[in-house]
């Protein structure tokens, strides 16, 4: 599955990537994937499944979604 | 002796050609430390109430903060204050990048500046000294060649200039001004106060450092080596240093908050278009300003369908949703020349998106055709009219005339249903945060005292998980408990007003929102640390949030002298109907709830509920119990600054 994480969140990818591909062999629960990404869930503001904003403890993906995290958004120059 | 000040304001009365200096205080220094407090004292003094914002009384200060430059990342603001000619109201806006630090290394704290020169002028400032030098020949040049030709008639490649456009120049109501061609106080028209006197520029060079004004240079000299060092290793500096603030894009459309339309929508269908995929193949690098490990300005150069040059600051956040989803433009590259343009003539971006938004959705509800617009057609995704307008704006020619007075007085103008699509507080147009998804924010933009801003205070998105970093960095201030993005109780207002009173507080030591908590590249207690070593003080959190509250509370008192009441803090009535779509599709701030918000902060501010006027007692409390006296402050102000 194709996977961006917007913002500071691409920082907990090992190789610091914002966008790059998980396979999933079977859908699975969002929060595990977080989990397994290394990304901190305290630090995630919207889950985003195939462009559709989510609940995080609710929400399953499946290899063929796409998945968007963002952490909180504040304003800037 | 003070420390962390010069001690010195330069005066300079442009009708008369006169230059003076004037010392002040430890007594004056901590109760008006610097920036926006220093800057407010002086304007409430001595500007005379219901003055012309572009006439020679309009008294334009120049002023850097406590902290600005010292060797510690983000200390490098500086604020343009004076009255606004686009709200009437209190008006200021702050830059980074090199000239405020180099105000403060020229000896220096602030630039006062009155009256109109016959001819137009630039100031030259070097190590204390200042004369006006004959800018005839600059006017009506293009930023690049002002600037080169100031350093070559100086001979100083190092000088650093401060300066306007012709927006500037042409006294449109939104002009701003720009140094070092790439940072700009961008808001409430400060440019166009600057060219309404004829000046044009203002050249600054210093030799002095901050560290030997410093009470305890090691101290302050550790603090900002160690931050330099953890600053790039902290998870939001690398994220503002790699994708900087046009990362948000993406996540304000997923959120169903990205300005779209004129705010009547929250989601771009083109947003792929604009959004950060996008902005990576036109960046070509990142810069930074004064002694900052963040390196956040994004620098752009291309040509293709449009071209842009690497010679000004490339599109930040607000360009790329102002010019882009407001304006329903899905191209960046015009998105891109659209800032760049701004930026060449002068103008903030903010206010120049917003206005031609508010006029395209006129044009096409036909309240304006072609008959008006110079034969444009004036739609929404029309970038080639976009551009276009830009240009004719700045130049106030045709049409631009029009837009040149910002959304509020064009409204008037046209008339019939236009004054409701004009997204403004106080005649300043909305930044591109919405309010719908951001209710905080929007009390915000209400309450300003200049105006519709974003960077009054904490956005609400920060204080919904406890156990994020932003929340966590707050505690120290006194922000224990979390509240919703939409939540627009109690906590929510407590929150506000002490983020505001923060916020504030980093405008009077010149520190950039990008550093401090909530942000959290640098901790409450580091902030403590700088100010302590820089003055000697033994400072606490709570003496910071009072000077921030002061600040505020000269603001508006000003306002106050200039007729602005409650019925002045309110937002656009779009705000209280439901976003047509996007993930927050439907969802409005109730007005009741809203109302109550305002009078909940009303009375933790200390102000009268009904008028919105800080109250005698609150006035007492800050020490500006001199205000309530009302036009020029009355006697003994506050007490420590004498002329020199």
């Amino acid at each position: 599955m194709e996977v961006h994480l917007g913002g500071h969140l691409a920082f907990y990818d090992r190789e610091k990537r914002s966008w790059f591909e998980v396979h999933l062999e079977a859908e699975t629960a969002l929060l595990d994937l977080i989990r397994e990404l290394g990304v901190p869930e305290a630090e995630i503001a919207i889950a985003a499944v195939n462009r559709t904003v989510v609940s995080l403890p609710e929400a399953r993906v499946g290899d063929a979604d796409r998945l968007d995290l963002y952490p909180p958004m504040s304003g800037g120059t | 002796m003070s420390h962390g000040t010069n001690g010195t304001i330069l005066r300079v009365d442009l009708t008369a050609g006169s230059i003076s200096s004037e010392s002040f205080d430890e007594a004056f220094y901590r109760r008006y430390p610097g920036g926006k407090a220093l800057a407010a004292y002086y304007l409430l003094r001595e500007f005379r109430p219901g003055g012309d914002p572009l006439g020679p009384d309009n008294l334009l200060v120049l002023a850097a903060g406590l902290l600005t430059g010292a060797p510690i990342s983000t200390a490098t603001r500086f604020n343009a204050i004076a009255r606004s000619p686009l709200t009437g109201g209190f008006g200021e806006s702050e830059a980074g990048g090199y000239w405020g630090p180099e105000l403060k290394m020229a000896g220096l704290d602030a630039i006062l500046v009155t009256g109109r020169s016959p001819d137009p002028v630039y100031l030259w400032v070097k190590d204390g000294t200042a004369e006006l030098r004959d800018a005839r020949h600059l006017w009506g040049q293009d930023p690049p060649a002002v600037q080169a030709a100031i350093r070559e008639e100086l001979g100083d490649r190092l000088v650093r200039v401060l300066q306007i456009g012709r927006a500037g120049e042409n006294r449109v109501r939104y002009a701003m001004i720009m140094n070092e061609l790439r940072h700009y106080n961008g808001r409430t028209g400060m440019g166009a106060v600057m060219g309404s006197k004829n000046l044009r520029a203002v050249a600054v060079r210093g030799s002095r450092r901050y560290v030997d004004l410093a009470h305890d240079p090691a101290t302050l000299a550790e603090l900002g080596k160690r931050l330099a060092k953890q600053i790039p290793e902290h998870p939001q500096a690398w994220d503002l240093r790699t994708k900087g603030t046009p990362g948000l894009t993406d996540a304000m459309n997923a959120g169903g908050i990205l300005p779209t339309r004129n705010f009547r929508q929250g989601a771009f269908e083109r947003v792929d278009e604009i959004n950060f995929a996008a902005y990576l193949e036109l960046r070509s690098g990142t810069r930074s300003c004064y002694a900052c490990a963040v390196r956040c300005k994004p620098a752009m150069a291309f040509s293709d369908r449009h071209t842009v040059a690497d010679t000004y600051d490339g599109p930040e956040y607000e360009a790329i949703a102002g010019f882009g989803s407001d304006c329903a433009i899905g191209d960046l590259q015009a998105v891109a020349r659209a800032n760049e343009l701004c930026n060449e003539l002068g103008l903030d971006v903010i206010s120049t998106a917003g206005t031609i938004a508010f006029a395209m959705e006129c044009f096409e509800h036909g309240l304006i055709g072609p008959g008006d617009t110079d034969g444009l057609e004036l739609r929404f995704g029309n970038a080639d009219v976009l551009l276009e307008l830009v240009v004719r704006i700045a130049d106030r020619s045709g049409f631009g005339e029009l837009l040149a007075q910002g959304s509020q007085r064009a409204a008037e103008t046209i008339g019939g249903d236009a004054p409701s699509f004009a997204m403004h507080v106080k005649g300043q147009e909305l930044p591109m945060h919405e309010p719908r998804g951001k209710v905080g924010v929007g009390l915000g933009y209400a309450t300003n005292e200049a105006g519709a801003d974003h960077l009054v205070g904490f956005h609400d998105p920060l204080f919904v998980n406890p156990e994020s970093v932003p929340f966590r960095s707050v505690a120290d201030l006194g922000i224990t408990e979390p509240t919703g993005a939409l939540d627009l109780g109690e906590k929510k207002v407590r929150i506000w007003y002490t983020s505001e009173r923060w916020n504030s507080a980093e405008k009077v030591l010149g520190l950039c929102f990008f550093g401090p908590a909530p942000r959290s590249l640098i901790q409450v207690a580091d902030v403590l640390t700088a100010v302590r070593a820089a003055t000697g003080w033994d400072v606490t959190a709570d003496e910071l949030l009072e000077v921030g509250e002061r600040a505020v509370n000269m603001a508006r008192v000003f306002n106050v002298r200039e007729g602005f009441t409650r019925a002045d803090d309110r937002l656009p009535d779009r705000l209280f109907t439901p976003l047509e779509n996007g993930a927050l599709a439907g969802t409005a701030i109730a007005r009741d709830d809203f109302e109550q918000a305002l009078t909940n902060l009303y009375l933790l501010k200390g102000w009268d509920p009904v008028t919105g006027a800080p109250t005698e007692g609150r006035l007492r409390a800050l020490g500006l119990e001199w205000t309530a006296a009302g036009a020029g402050g009355g006697a003994g102000g506050g007490g420590g600054a004498a002329r020199g």
